[in-house]
Parts: structure tokens; sequence; C-alpha cells
């Protein structure tokens, strides 16, 4: 039987190999590894406990099926797996809001839900992509350490610069900027990992450009 | 300012995402002498431009953002068996009726294709079920595409154009939905060592090599995304063909066509 390295590491590589040699420890070693990030993201974007589920399986059923197509020169396996998530919530998304809902557009979690009606003067495709930037970022921050997240949000949400943040939090000036420097960092290196955010919002956030 | 210096800014306006959103016009002489920087020195422009990136889609995602919107969201356990277990049935699915024997899945998924694709009156494929024996990693493989195309096949939305060879030696198939691209054969011959069969994306522009069919026990096949990282392109492109070529073959294709058939006739 296949195992990943002693630290439980293993590249995209190996393991979209093992996967497509059949390996279901491989599969296992993949779905938990990113299983939380894809349902966490889709949750928020569709505000649907049984909808997110469902694309979640077929997301993970599409890898175990196309492995061998993976390719680790075009990206991350996280963002293969978010750019296949992506495309089945926003075709949902698309169907829902061909047909108005008929419950009530509040979600149970308080969230905005893909099935919301948008503004008509509004682009119903831009304005998914951004809800699925929306969805994946704040995805990326719930998995920041706390402490990290807290400096973050207060320098973002509550516009505090790091004296501020000090200041509020009762925090040395350095441990603020140690803390938040780790958090700018692990981010951006979460999302520029995955390239299914680029293509629909604009941003590129590899180098900053928009396409 | 020097390299050293400007890279230290930079990562002082990363802290604080006010100064980041607001550089651009100030006048503070460390921003002004780091735009100056900036316009003769790419690294520090394209880093600069990263964090303003990620400023932006930070602070979109925070835009009304409740406290709960940050909390970990964890998969539910009864997901992670439902997914686990649909790999394990071998067919990597989730319907419950493909809880069957792999094999037996396996004919059934040929056999359903066989009869959708008949009843539409275009294609044959005859004997797609009865050639499944064959090595567990080309089966399983085999029986993957099958699933794929009885999937693609239920989705109202889907198309299935006829591949034929012009001596009559061969057919086949592709069908295609939003996600998926199934190309199966029947007839095509084991290719001599070094050979392979290519599938092509014929346009306007040329042709493009899409994917190499695997051959398992007399049927050919091959799966192509759509979606995500999509391997296939089908905008403006109006032939599909699989050629025979020697070895991994090039850009262009240089063996023989073997099966062809028109897109979007």
């Amino acid at each position: 039987m296949w195992q990943p390295e002693a630290d439980g590491s293993a590249s995209d590589r190996l393991v979209a190999e093992r996967i497509a040699a059949g390996d279901e420890d491989a599969f296992a070693l993949a779905y938990d590894r990113y299983a939380g990030l894809l349902y966490g993201a889709l949750l928020r974007f569709t505000g649907d406990r049984e909808v997110t589920a469902e694309i979640v399986q077929d997301t993970f059923l599409a890898l175990w099926r196309r492995a061998r197509q993976f390719d680790e020169r075009a990206g991350t396996l996280a963002g293969w797996l978010l750019g296949i998530a992506r495309h089945r919530a926003v075709d949902m998304h698309r169907a829902r809001i061909r047909r108005p809902p008929l419950a009530s557009p509040a979600d149970d979690e308080g969230r905005w839900r893909a099935g919301e009606p948008v503004d008509a003067a509004g682009d119903p495709h831009a304005v998914a992509a951004q809800h699925w930037l929306q969805a994946v970022v704040r995805t990326a921050l719930s998995e920041l350490p706390d402490d990290e997240r807290a400096v973050l949000t207060l320098a973002y949400s509550s516009g505090l610069s790091q004296s501020e943040i000090s200041a509020r939090t009762g925090l040395p000036l350095g441990t603020v900027k140690s803390r938040t420097r780790r958090a700018v960092a692990h981010l951006r290196s979460r999302l520029t990992d995955w390239p299914g955010l680029l293509d629909e919002t604009g941003i590129n956030l590899a180098d900053g450009t928009r396409g | 300012m020097d390299h050293a210096e400007a890279h230290e800014h930079i990562a002082d306006l990363a802290l604080e995402p006010d100064r980041l959103t607001g550089f651009a016009a100030s006048t503070a002489p460390p921003d002004v002498a780091l735009r100056e920087h900036a316009t003769r020195c790419p690294r520090c422009a394209t880093e600069l431009a990263g964090w303003q990136a990620l400023q932006r889609g930070v602070a979109r995602a925070l835009d009304e953002a409740a406290p709960g919107d940050l909390q970990r969201i964890a998969a539910p356990d009864d997901l992670r068996r439902a997914v686990l277990t649909g790999a394990r049935s071998k067919h990597g699915t989730k319907r419950p009726w493909l809880g069957l024997p792999p094999r037996l899945g396996a004919r059934l998924a040929a056999v359903a294709l066989a009869v959708v694709l008949l009843a539409g009156g275009a294609i044959v494929i005859a004997d797609q079920a009865g050639r499944l024996n064959a090595s567990d990693a080309g089966r399983r493989a085999l029986s993957g595409a099958l699933q794929t195309t009885t999937q693609v096949l239920a989705d109202p939305a889907h198309q299935a154009i006829a591949l034929t060879a012009a001596d009559g030696s061969a057919n086949g198939t592709v069908a295609w939905n939003q996600h998926d691209l199934v190309v199966l054969a029947t007839g095509l011959a084991v290719p001599a060592d070094g050979q392979v069969y290519r599938c092509w994306v014929i346009a306007a522009g040329g042709e493009t090599p899409v994917g190499q069919m695997e051959l398992v026990d007399g049927q050919a096949f091959w799966v192509g995304a759509l979606d995500g990282w999509a391997s296939v392109d089908l905008q403006n492109a109006y032939r599909f063909a699989v050629t025979l070529e020697t070895g991994t073959g090039g850009a262009v294709p240089a063996g023989p066509v073997v099966l062809e058939g028109a897109l979007g006739s």
C-alpha cells in the first residue's frame, strides 16, 4: 500500500499519479487535504448544505476519474479542484437566477446564497464571480490561525493601523506586525495557488494585473 | 530608494491596507520614492501590484462579513464516507444503482450507451459490453469513461456526434456536455509498439491535439474536461479526428486519420 512521506506530505503530482492508478489511500489523502477548503467555499457561495455536499462529491469524483489529467505545471491540485467546483456552483447559480427562488433568499447561515435574486442591472456572471471570490477568500481567512485572522480583520474591516491594533489589543507593536506579516503572507500564498480565482474576477494575484 | 529599501517599504505597506489603497496618490516621501523606483524595477512593481490585488480581494471578502462568516467550516463526516465509498465502488460514482460488481456495472454502462445512441439513430456501438477482460487499471479507466458517458448522456443539454472510418473498419462517438467530453470507439486495431491513437480538434486555425486514446480489450476511449482545467476547447471547432501517430505525436497530425466526424452536425 502506498504511503505518503513520514511527515504526511506528498506532492500534488504524486497524489494525482497514485489516484490515477486507483489508489484509494491517495484519494482519501486528497479528500482530507482539500475537502474542508471546497466545502467551506461552496457553502459560503451556495448557502445550501445539500447542494454543497452534492458539488463536493461531484468534484472529488471528477478527481477520481480524471486524475491522470492533472498537470502540476498548470497549478495546484487545490486550484484544480476549486476550478471544477466553481464551474458546477456557477452553473447552479445561473440555473437559479433564470428561475426565481420560491423560498426566501435568507439562508440558514445568514449568508448570501447563489439563488438570491441579482440586481437586474448587474451582470449575473460578474456577480457570481465576485461572490465566488468572496467565498474563497473568506474560506482562506477562516483557515488562518485565530491570532493571525484577528489582526488582519482589524486592519481590513476596522481600517486600523498597526499602532492602533497594538493599542486596541494591548499586544506589542512588534507582535502585531509579525502576526500581520505572517497572515498576509499565508493568504497571498494560498490565493496565488488557486488560479480559479483569476479569470473570472479579473484580478491576478500573482502579478496584480487586471485581466 | 534602492531595491532593498523598496522591498522593505513594500513589506510595510502590505501590513496596512489603507496605505496600500492610497499609495498611488500619496505624497509621503517614501511613497513617492517607491513609485519612482517601481517605474524602473519590474520586480518591485510586480510585488507591489500583487499586494494591492490581495488588498482588494480581502477588502471585498470582508465587505459586510458577519463574524460567523470567517469561522472555519468543516465538511461533515458522512460526506467523507459517501465520497470514499463512491471511489471504492470502482466506478467513482455516488449513484446507488452502480453499487454493482465492477464488470457488471461497466457492461450496463456500455449497454446503456449503446441503447441511447442507437435510439438516436446515429451511431452504432455494438460490442462494447463484451470486451472488458482487461487489466484492473485499464478496466477501471474504461469503467470510468463509460460512467462519465452515462452521465453526459443523461444531461439533456448533451451533444453527440458519430466518428467513422473512411473504409468502415471502425466507428465511434464523441459525446459531451458542459463538463466532460468522452470519445469511444470500436474496431481500431491494436497499435504497433511506439504508435498511439491521438484525438484532434480541428478549427479554422488548425488542428489541436487534445488527448491520447487508451485501448482496453478492443474498446478505445478517452475522456477530456470542458471545465476546470479544460483540456478541450470546442469553440469554433468543426471537426473531430483520431489519427494513428508514431511516438507521442507532434503538434500537428502526421499519421493517417482513422476516425473523424463533423462537430455540430
